[in-house]
């Protein structure tokens, strides 16, 4: 009874407007989506050019929109609260995503993922935590940009900054900072990825390795192709699950191996991994389990009439969703909050990471990035 | 050695309370996650033809 109630926050009332707002957003952005579209099959000269050139699909009308919205029109504050969580919609659709997937996938492209995440996750939280240390910078708030530059974001940041002991500042800054980064990626990586002419394989590759924040990722990637999507779901999920690992590296980095752990305050680090552990990945892997195990019962998102199939056709308003309330909360005031060493050294590990993801995912090629669900 | 004053104690407070407030909000997140799928999943067991067009006709206008 404990654990149900848990489930409900005492004053979820709240969150009702602006949740409703987000639906609302969502609804009219997938169908302004559809009616471009519709339009451009029917040779509507502008409407292909919003379409092909402009690339004006549900994702750019909702992140684009929303941000308009929310920093042009005054927006009732009673709307705050629920924006904040229709982003995290995107879980559900994540989860249902399982279905584009089949163990061989997995196993080929999650290896490689893997690899590319043990390298530049591990990589930069180690090497920005280790260079905060050299540079003077204080404890909390090298440890904090090591793991928020490092795996996903401001989750990253708000589960090491008790173990680091970042002061509340600190915490602004880097937050600020991760949102900022993050928002730029989000905007101009698409644009960048089809200038070069980069696959939608390599560009979701691309995106999981250098955007910060998972729904910001997703928004990127869906933006530039259903390919990169699922390339870039699976790498990140591949991601976030270190997540744990690295508050554990920052606790060990800042705590354990300087010997500053106070008598008494002893942290359990088995408590540590478990609190931390994204449990809706679970979901998603059962997903892939049953997908890969072919039953006639459920069948395919390819075969009509199954399970899989119905499936299929609802993530897309869990995307529609959660990218409604990315855009809605993007306010450009909490981006000016970036700032300090903060900013510098996010600036720093973002850039190179862009970069180094961008020659490695072009070294890897497309095949071995490719998600084939079959 | 100075002594940590109150204030400090207090910060440190506060940014603890935050990261365990946002953190069971997260798994909270994660667990509708998973309750919302498994609704979504039943329903498109026993009505296939009807959750897809629901999601991919009825909701659009154009």
């Amino acid at each position: 009874m404990k654990r149900l109630k848990h489930l409900l926050v005492p004053d979820w009332g709240r969150y009702v407007p602006g949740f409703l707002f987000c639906l609302g957003f969502a609804y009219f952005g997938m169908n302004l989506d559809r009616l471009i579209r519709n339009l451009h099959n029917a040779d509507v000269a502008w409407a292909t050019f919003l379409w092909e050139s402009a690339q004006l699909n549900y994702v750019a009308i909702l992140l684009f929109g929303g941000i308009l919205i929310r920093n042009t029109l005054p927006l009732p504050k009673v709307l705050y609260p629920g924006i904040g969580v229709a982003r995290p919609i995107i879980k559900p659709g994540i989860i249902i995503l399982g279905v584009h997937y089949v163990w061989a996938d997995v196993i080929r492209v999650g290896s490689v993922g893997l690899a590319l995440t043990v390298v530049f996750i591990f990589g930069t939280a180690m090497i920005v935590m280790w260079w905060c240390k050299r540079w003077g910078v204080s404890d909390g708030l090298g440890g904090i940009m090591g793991a928020g530059t490092g795996v996903c974001g401001v989750s990253a940041i708000i589960a090491t900054s008790p173990v680091v002991r970042a002061s509340p500042i600190e915490l602004a800054y880097a937050i600020g900072t991760v949102l900022l980064f993050g928002t730029l990626m989000l905007f101009t990586m698409p644009y960048i990825g089809s200038g070069i002419d980069l696959s939608e394989s390599q560009f979701g590759a691309w995106a999981a390795v250098a955007i910060l924040n998972t729904a910001q990722l997703v928004a990127a990637a869906e933006w530039y192709g259903t390919e990169a999507r699922d390339t870039a779901v699976l790498i990140n999920v591949a991601r976030i699950m270190f997540l744990p690992l690295v508050v554990l590296f920052a606790l060990w980095f800042y705590i354990l191996r300087t010997g500053k752990q106070e008598p008494g305050q002893e942290i359990s680090k088995w408590q540590l991994v478990k609190d931390k552990f994204p449990v809706f990945i679970l979901g998603y892997f059962l997903l892939v389990l049953l997908n890969s195990m072919n039953l006639e019962s459920l069948g395919r998102p390819t075969v009509t009439g199954s399970p899989f199939w119905a499936m299929n056709a609802v993530y897309t308003w869990c995307f529609a969703i959660g990218f409604a309330g990315i855009g809605l909360s993007i306010s450009l005031s909490d981006m000016k909050k970036a700032g300090g060493r903060a900013f510098s050294i996010g600036m720093v590990a973002a850039l190179v990471k862009m970069v180094l993801g961008l020659g490695v995912v072009l070294l890897i090629g497309s095949q071995l990035l490719r998600v084939t669900g079959a | 050695m100075a002594k940590p004053d109150a204030s400090d104690e207090q910060k440190k407070f506060d940014v603890q309370h935050v990261a365990e407030e946002v953190f069971s909000s997260e798994q909270r997140e994660d667990i509708w996650a998973l309750i919302v799928v498994l609704g979504i999943f039943l329903l498109s067991v026993a009505f296939p033809a009807q959750v897809h067009y629901f999601f991919s006709s009825m909701l659009y206008l154009f």
